[in-house]
């Protein structure tokens, strides 16, 4: 007989868990769509694109008719998907707005980062399946731009072990609600910058023409769930970094305790939206300001790592100063 | 046991392989394999244990005798037994045994007509080695780079980056003996009166994360499925040397919770080499399938052979590090103790850690790379030749096998707990009682604070994969229709070239020179590899020049093994008998 306090705390983190994935899901086009207008902006086009129009692009293609290419048909059928599921994995463990989902002691970084990587792998393997030169290729070229993403992964959960007694991002909210988070806020910072360099590759034309190329020889569903699960990606590595810049944002509700608990939520939901507003605008930044050269993929695996070396070069000098 | 070891020197002597022995030897281990198991759950063997002292090691080492029996069911060739037996010297043997059983491994892996050098420096190096393990005199701080001399090969330790097969050897089956016999030579270690140095810590962890990055370095560039995997199993090689050194480190730093998950790491490590059984398998079926197993000529298997397939991706899966198979826990818990060995020393204390792990990530990500390209050219695509496009999934009973050697790996991965459990629990518990350990199903860091539930990740895993598979049912009720791929304009194939143009496929030498061309710029690398061979040119003249000189003390003459071995032994117990 299950303790009704535990049912209740059960019926709360599935509760939350479903708000959580239904906000991510829902919103995710949108921040794509956003990120990619702010991009044109910038890049001083005179009439950007309707953010809207991305979420409309992934509407059309879900409804066309399913088509793809005979050779390899069944790793094609099967490879997208599998990247979504990753890529939900990894949404499930990163926070948005609350803590006391079901997976919290699972969000180590190594976890949510090894998800999201096998997500990558996964919508790769939808470029080499049917064995055509172009999409494969491009395949290839996109495995190699996202080269530097394993270092830069074990320098910023190797800091983020030394900095929290238990290296998750659940730890690293609760650290932020009851101490001074001020000595570890730069290294964070630099990892997140380092993990967002490292693993967003949306934003900029050559990186959306690749992952065009790689999708050629697929339509309808299965299309739309590969370009979904890329904008999943995408979306996933900017909370983990927001979560790292500002974890205090993050609200730990106890239901029982409060009655009044949906206006602090909510206000978490909206410093939420904000944030991610705020890494848009970063990363369209990042990629138009930064890395827009010929050797763009070089600047960013050197950029990155640089910003991981930097970081725990900052951490190790913080602590033999204190 | 030593029916076994007689029965595979039988087996090597003999001119050709015999069915019957090979059967017999295999259940020989399969029994061996049982007795160890219940030896190590604690069950009181009728005859009890044979305590030879200081001849076989002490029964709570013989653990690994669990693989190597793994092994020894799945061997099928006389070379591999012959492997399985010296490993299973090296497991059993105190330290005059294990060296033997280690240089056996070396002979038994190096006998192939093209490897011509048989690894004179390895064998005078573990001969050594046993001589110090023997008599622990003043050169014991020496034991650590013997060792690395000794089991260099078995652990495919190597910077060069050549993959030609002059130089890099084939996988096989036996190579996952000899890395089981290297691995329970460098347990003993601490057992041999080794004080732990930090120095020696420092160095090996760095080497063999340097060792690690070179082994994917040859994963990627190798020309052969075998060689690709010989590179990857290099990595987990030298990862044993970096637990190794990070034991040492712990010792000298006076922490035995540190010391204790080296080891418990080391197991896990031990535990990914039941991963390589399956894919030996999975090879050899391929190989039997589609030809050999020549990156160039094969393609489309995963097509061919759906269920072998998925078999050999999830076994690539469990090797490249990701969640939540076993690769991914041993990353997790390296992880956890590299980040634990952080001195508090400043910068410049605690740089190495940040080279370390600079090296180790490259190296995984050179790693991941080889994996996308082994499943890019091998299960993806389309077939290339007639021989490789006749292959077929085996049938019936001939799959058992293959998937019966998967399923420790899942029940490793899902409970890490009950592998160490067994690995520890030889000669720890009373007879009857349950050893604590089984009951764990979590790893925990060393110092304890941070846990990581394989299963629990699993289930997650499993859980979201079947509600996006329920989802892919319900919302796409109708299957997508199958059409040729663009081919960039050009014609349709024509009916008598079914395989499509192989050149315009993925090809096995895209990777590296990608990763080349985004590290370096084409025009400096070129000018660099145009002065590095003059430099060679000019280098190799000075020494002929050398050669030519000295040539009438030489004379061309080549010194045989033996008289090198016969002269270190002499020269082995004039050292001894020098430091009495």
């Amino acid at each position: 007989m299950m303790e009704p306090i535990l049912l209740a705390a059960r019926m709360q983190a599935a509760l939350l868990a479903a708000c959580h994935m239904a906000l991510v899901l829902l919103t995710t086009p949108l921040w794509i769509g956003l990120l990619r207008w702010m991009a044109t902006v910038m890049e001083g086009e005179r009439r950007p694109p309707d953010p809207a129009a991305h979420w409309r692009a992934l509407r059309r293609a879900w409804r066309q008719p399913g088509v793809r290419s005979a050779a390899g048909a069944h790793v094609t059928a099967l490879a997208p998907w599998l990247a979504l599921a990753a890529a939900m994995g990894a949404a499930i463990l990163v926070p948005s707005f609350s803590l006391g989902l079901p997976g919290s002691d699972l969000s180590d970084l190594l976890v949510v980062g090894g998800l999201l990587e096998m997500a990558f792998l996964a919508l790769l393997v939808v470029a080499f399946a049917a064995g055509l030169p172009r999409p494969g290729h491009a395949g290839l070229r996109v495995a190699t731009g996202g080269f530097m993403l394993q270092p830069v992964l074990l320098l910023a959960c190797a800091i983020l072990g030394m900095c929290l007694p238990d290296g998750t991002l659940a730890g690293l909210v609760r650290q932020a609600h009851v101490a001074d988070m001020n000595l570890i806020r730069m290294p964070l910072a630099l990892v997140a910058g380092a993990l967002v360099l490292a693993g967003v590759e949306e934003g900029n034309g050559p990186g959306a023409r690749l992952f065009s190329i790689m999708l050629d020889d697929l339509a309808g569903p299965d299309r739309a769930v590969a370009q979904y699960a890329r904008d999943l990606l995408a979306v996933v590595w900017m909370m983990l970094a927001r979560d790292l810049i500002w974890p205090e944002s993050i609200v730990e509700p106890d239901l029982l305790a409060h009655a009044r608990i949906v206006g602090p939520l909510a206000w978490a939901v909206v410093l939420w939206g904000v944030h991610m507003l705020l890494a848009c605008g970063c990363v369209a930044g990042m990629r138009v300001f930064v890395l827009s050269g010929p050797r763009h993929a070089t600047w960013r695996a050197g950029l990155g790592l640089l910003c991981a070396i930097m970081a725990g070069v900052l951490l190790f000098a913080g602590r033999g100063m204190g | 046991m030593v029916l076994l070891v007689g029965g595979s020197a039988v087996l090597v002597v003999l001119p050709r392989p015999f069915g019957l022995l090979v059967a017999a030897l295999r259940g020989g281990w399969l029994v061996a394999c049982v007795m160890v198991v219940l030896a190590c759950l604690g069950v009181g063997l009728p005859g009890g244990v044979v305590a030879g002292d200081g001849f076989f090691a002490p029964p709570r080492d013989i653990a690994l005798l669990v693989p190597l029996g793994l092994v020894g069911m799945a061997a099928t060739t006389g070379r591999d037994l012959a492997a399985c037996a010296a490993g299973g010297c090296a497991v059993i043997g105190g330290p005059v045994l294990s060296c033997m059983g280690a240089g056996w491994g070396l002979l038994a892996l190096c006998s192939g007509r093209r490897v011509g050098v048989r690894p004179a420096a390895d064998l005078v190096a573990l001969m050594v080695m046993a001589a110090v393990m023997v008599d622990p005199g003043p050169v014991v701080w020496l034991l650590p780079g013997l060792c690395w001399l000794g089991t260099r090969g078995l652990l495919g330790l190597s910077l060069s980056p050549h993959v030609g097969s002059r130089v890099a050897r084939p996988f096989h089956m036996a190579d996952i003996a000899g890395m089981i016999a290297a691995l329970a030579l460098w347990r003993r270690l601490p057992q041999a009166g080794m004080v732990a140095d930090m120095r020696w810590g420092w160095v090996l962890i760095v080497a063999g994360c340097v060792f690690y990055m070179a082994a994917s370095w040859r994963a990627l560039c190798a020309g052969g499925a075998r060689g690709s995997m010989a590179g990857l199993m290099g990595g987990s090689g030298a990862l044993v040397i970096v637990l190794a050194g990070l034991g040492l480190l712990a010792g000298a730093d006076d922490l035995p919770a540190m010391a204790s998950a080296a080891s418990r790491t080391a197991l896990l490590v031990a535990a990914t080499f039941l991963t390589w059984v399956f894919v030996a398998r999975a090879l050899d079926v391929m190989e039997r399938e589609a030809g050999p197993l020549v990156l160039l000529r094969l393609g489309g298997l995963g097509v061919l052979m759906p269920r072998l397939s998925a078999l050999f991706a999830l076994g690539l899966l469990a090797e490249s590090g990701l969640p939540p198979l076993l690769g991914f826990s041993v990353i997790w818990m390296l992880l956890r103790l590299l980040a634990g060995m952080a001195q508090g020393g400043g910068v410049v204390g605690d740089m190495p850690l940040l080279a370390a792990l600079v090296v180790l990530g490259v190296g995984w990500a050179v790693r991941m790379l080889a994996l996308v390209r082994v499943v890019a050219v091998v299960l993806c695509g389309r077939p290339r030749t007639p021989r490789g496009a006749g292959a077929a999934d085996p049938r019936g009973r001939a799959m058992i096998p293959v998937m019966l050697a998967a399923v420790p790996v899942l029940l490793v991965s899902v409970w890490p707990g009950l592998w160490l459990g067994l690995m520890e629990g030889a000669g720890h518990v009373p007879s009857g009682a349950v050893p604590p350990v089984l009951r764990d199903v979590a790893l925990a860091s060393p110092d304890g604070t941070a846990v990581f539930h394989p299963g629990r990740l699993c289930l997650l895993v499993a859980v979201v994969g079947c509600a996006v598979m329920l989802l892919r049912r319900l919302a796409c009720p109708m299957p997508a229709r199958q059409v040729a791929g663009w081919q960039q304009g050009a014609p349709a194939v024509p009916p008598w070239m079914v395989f499509g143009d192989p050149l315009t496929q993925v090809g096995p030498g895209n990777p590296a020179r990608m990763v080349t061309d985004m590290l370096v710029p084409m025009p400096v690398l070129r000018r660099f590899v145009r002065v590095s061979i003059r430099w060679r040119a000019r280098a190799a003249g000075m020494v002929a020049g050398v050669q030519r000189r000295v040539d009438w003390l030489w004379q061309g003459r080549a010194v045989p093994t033996p008289v090198v071995l016969l002269l270190a032994c002499v020269g082995a117990l004039m050292f001894i008998a020098w430091h009495g």
